[in-house]
């Protein structure tokens, strides 16, 4: 088997993988757990990308995937949430001091 | 060239052997704290072991040395994963206060 | 098709689908794991693939993941366990 047709075969498995993450990542209805899955996501994309023989693609879908769109998701529910969250368990948290970040 | 290349395969079956391994376990260990005993040996076993048998098999040179470098960071970062995720999670399960020191 | 290739087939049909499993469930903490192992098979992947086609600059992108893959992690877990931004399962099912 030549190198072209394993890389056909390596990209039709790779699209499977990423159509499973992501149809994992839209059935998980919390936004924490879908940032995680959003980061396997990424990876899988990563990989999809490099074997299509687009390695600058790959670099910049490996650093917003990885490190800046899960920071972005859990800054902005931790900014979303602190009201809920602290009316919720106010006593807990008041005794432990409010915040301290 | 032929002792070479064995050594690289002989290195390359035992990391991929190692990752495959521990991806059973995440999926086979049924605790989180269990899972985390999965998670170790791929990232200080496994991954070095498939870097360096790209290194054995590129030879002396950058290359080699790149591949090298990519084995050390792995498997500090994945030391270092390890214990943030087991931290993490003892936090989650209130076995540790929240403003504990790092 | 050389020894490579193989390997790399290996570990994504066989070393990825229990990471995207693993990831896919339980709580937030727990899937961690699925995420950390995944980094690892990935960072595995992009340098047999740099070795698999011949291209030396592909292991660039397996040096990077190396460096932002724990980097991402640790992201997680420090706000994860730092302070519970994961609203616990009863209020979440119980708020439409």
């Amino acid at each position: 088997m030549s190198t072209a047709v394993a890389q056909e075969c390596l990209i039709a498995g790779e699209l499977v993988l990423v159509a499973a993450s992501a149809t994992a990542a839209a059935l998980a209805r919390d936004p924490v757990r879908q940032a995680v899955l959003l980061a396997v996501l990424g990876l899988c994309l990563t990989v999809l990308f490099t074997f299509l023989q687009a390695p600058d693609v790959a670099l910049s879908q490996l650093a917003v995937g990885t490190a800046v769109t899960p920071l972005l998701i859990l800054l902005t529910v931790r900014k979303v949430r602190r009201p809920t969250a602290s009316r919720h368990d106010g006593v807990e948290r008041g005794q432990e001091g409010g915040d301290e970040s | 060239m032929a002792v070479r290349h064995v050594c690289a395969l002989v290195l390359l079956v035992a990391g991929t052997g190692v990752l495959l391994v521990s991806a059973a376990g995440l999926v086979a260990l049924p605790r989180p704290y269990q899972r985390l005993h999965a998670l170790t040996p791929a990232s200080t076993v496994g991954a070095p072991l498939v870097a360096l048998a790209l290194a054995v098999e590129s030879g002396p040179g950058r290359a080699a040395v790149k591949l090298v470098l990519v084995a050390v960071i792995v498997a500090f970062g994945g030391a270092v994963t390890a214990m943030a995720i087991g931290r993490a999670t003892a936090q989650h399960e209130h076995l540790l206060r929240r403003d504990s020191p790092q | 098709m050389n020894v490579w290739l193989v390997a790399i087939a290996v570990l994504l049909t066989l070393g990825m689908p229990p990471c995207v499993w693993a990831a896919g469930r339980g709580s937030a903490v727990e899937r961690l794991a699925g995420l950390s192992l995944a980094t690892t098979v990935v960072t595995a992947v992009l340098l047999l693939t740099a070795q698999g086609f011949g291209r030396s600059s592909f292991a660039d992108l397996g040096l990077v993941l190396a460096v932002l893959g724990p980097a991402g992690t640790l992201v997680f877990a420090r706000f994860l366990g730092g302070r519970s931004i994961e609203a616990p399962d009863a209020q979440a099912h119980g708020k439409p």
